[in-house]
């Protein structure tokens, strides 16, 4: 790499005025401070050996979701020492995960007060590349988050959208570093070194598929983790993630299968027709209130049950998948522009910062029901709320509304 | 850049890395050796005194509560890690929004950066303050700017910049040029800006 523009900008740099000294105490202060910390005993021996495993599992090459999952065993297993019901081979346990150079799974995600699922398998390399897909593969998503690319194919279709999430706003990082499990992962490593936050539950084992699991849960923050595993191998059956009215659900774990490298690459099949999702220009309230127009118009006067990933499929369960083909019996263009500009406005929403604490409550609601708020957010720096009603005008009002079975929406959602 | 106490021979640092976890009096000297380069590199990165001092005060306490369970043999694997702890502790810092007004606040008064280093880098012949450059900085993903700050603050290479924030070399090359792309460019916006007013200024 051409060394010049980093000369360039080192010379920059050079020119910053010279820092400050800290105050004549501090240095000392702190010094003895770090040395009473030093001194002071491990009060618990799992709380060290917690820490030891975390380390263990930081600084090994091993896969980020599988040292969460681990690290959150690990955290279980020396809260409660001594509990033969609850006990597995927890270094048999730390092998697999740490040998693991590719993990195969089944996830579930939904949001917590709404029926709608989606199934998804998943693959995850210790790369940070990802692959989800759908049951009978139509959506195809392929994640990497090394280079920042996330490719979202439509075999049917042949469609393709392209993500370069190195563009993203830093609200947005975690699309570009990060996945839910990598958050939490990074939790588990906060935790291990503020040793605190760390609150476990043995759930006993039962008999799940006629195999006995020991079950636990672990609640980091604003997310609730229960793992069920072979008490004997450590090897996970299930893992439940709740986090922000988000829940996955992951099941029948392979681990270190054979997976042709194509499955995991970012380069759009030829034949396809892509879209580049410019992550630097946020959708804005005008999107998201022309994403509900078209929807409400097209259902009936009724808004969409929830907001999620895959509104643009919604909308071609609307409009009718026959009205995709234009006259000369091709993909209508035109039709595949307005589905990218009907999931953008919805994604207004859907990328909402977690600071913003945005709401659904559109499910069941009609046009007709003018003052009812559908969807509301606080916009970042302000006291207030913005508040849409289903009349679709936005207003400002001083507190949230009171509504039953409103959902808060997180980034998450975005991702699983 | 303040560099650790130079009258320290290598050799005897890294007996100290070594021990480090069962001594407490080479526990001691590691703090001497790297209190000043850390706490220069989070005044670089964060302008106000206090504040890097908060943030310093949180990374030693937080070596001081792991520094037994640590796997560096070498000062090298020592640098990395304390760089990785300050690293997380000063995003987590910046992570309020009220803390990046107060680093823009005190950029205000660091004045201008000087006009041959602003000629090579941006398109203008205008010079560009250090609130404008901080303010740039700050529009960047978390990731690049402890990038552009550990390679520029601190002068960490590319490969050591890969192991303290746990990526490969050739993303961190990739992620700071891109990085460094995208500062010249808002630099060069914010000149432009500065041009358009001055020139409304005279017409008006």
């Amino acid at each position: 790499m051409n060394q010049e523009p980093e000369n360039q900008w080192q010379e920059l740099f050079d020119q910053l005025p010279t820092a400050p000294l800290s105050h004549d105490d501090h240095e000392q202060t702190l010094r003895q401070q770090a040395l009473d910390v030093y001194d002071r005993p491990e009060t618990s021996s799992w709380k060290h050996h917690l820490k030891s495993t975390g380390e263990y599992l930081m600084t090994h090459k091993i896969s980020r979701w599988t040292a969460t999952a681990a690290a959150a065993l690990a955290a279980i297993w020396f809260l409660i020492p001594g509990n033969s019901n609850s006990t597995f081979a927890m270094d048999t346990f730390i092998k697999v995960i740490s040998n693991a150079k590719m993990v195969q799974y089944q996830s579930t995600v939904g949001t917590i007060g709404s029926s709608t699922t989606t199934t998804l398998k998943t693959y995850c390399s210790d790369d940070n590349r990802m692959r989800m897909e759908t049951l009978d593969g139509s959506v195809i998503t392929i994640v990497d988050t090394e280079r920042g690319k996330i490719v979202t194919l439509v075999p049917s279709l042949k469609t393709a959208t392209f993500i370069d999430t190195g563009q993203a706003p830093e609200h947005l990082d975690r699309l570009q570093t990060k996945n839910w499990l990598v958050d939490f992962r990074d939790m588990i490593q906060s935790a291990q070194e503020n040793e605190t936050d760390l609150s476990a539950k043995p759930l006993g084992e039962q008999e799940i598929d006629g195999v006995t699991l020991a079950g636990f849960r672990v609640g980091f923050a604003s997310n609730l983790v229960t793992v069920w595993a072979n008490p004997q191998t450590g090897k996970p059956n299930r893992i439940e993630v709740d986090s922000f009215g988000t829940q996955v659900v992951m099941t029948d774990f392979e681990f270190n299968i054979e997976l042709d490298e194509s499955l995991f690459s970012t380069e759009i099949p030829d034949g396809y027709t892509t879209k580049d999702f410019d992550v630097s220009k946020l959708p804005t309230e005008e999107d998201l209130i022309q994403s509900f127009r078209i929807y409400s118009e097209l259902a009936n006067g009724e808004f969409p049950k929830t907001i999620t990933r895959d509104m643009g499929k919604q909308y071609i369960e609307l409009i009718g998948q026959e009205n995709l083909i234009d006259d000369d019996n091709n993909l209508s263009q035109d039709v595949m522009d307005q589905v990218v500009a009907f999931q953008n406005g919805f994604l207004f929403a859907a990328l909402m910062p977690m600071e913003s604490q945005a709401h659904y409550a559109g499910q069941g609601v009609s046009r007709s029901t003018s003052e009812r708020p559908i969807f509301w957010y606080k916009p970042e720096g302000q006291d207030s709320w913005r508040v849409l009603g289903a009349s679709l005008k936005f207003r400002d009002s001083k507190v949230a509304p009171d509504v039953t079975d409103a959902v808060q929406l997180n980034i998450g959602q975005l991702n699983d | 850049m303040t560099e650790p106490s130079t009258h320290d021979h290598p050799d005897l640092v890294e007996e100290w890395v070594r021990t480090a976890a069962t001594n407490r009096e080479s526990f001691g000297h590691l703090f001497d050796h790297f209190y000043s380069l850390i706490f220069a590199y989070c005044s670089r990165r964060l302008l106000v005194r206090a504040i890097a001092e908060d943030v310093t005060s949180e990374v030693f306490l937080k070596v001081a509560k792991a520094i037994r369970d640590t796997q560096c043999v070498t000062t090298e694997d020592f640098r990395k890690w304390l760089f990785r702890i300050t690293t997380n502790e000063i995003n987590a810092h910046l992570r309020k929004t009220i803390r990046r007004r107060e680093i823009l606040d005190a950029a205000v008064k660091m004045g201008a950066v000087g006009k041959e280093a602003c000629v090579k880098l941006l398109s203008h012949d205008v010079e560009v303050d250090w609130e404008q450059v901080y303010r740039a900085i700050g529009e960047l993903t978390q990731r690049e700017q402890s990038i552009i700050s550990l390679r520029f603050f601190s002068s960490l290479s590319h490969d050591e910049i890969a192991a303290v924030l746990q990526l490969k070399s050739g993303t961190v090359r990739v992620a700071l040029n891109r990085a460094l792309n995208k500062l010249r460019e808002r630099l060069q916006q914010l000149q432009t800006d500065v041009l358009l007013t001055s020139s409304r200024r005279k017409r008006g």
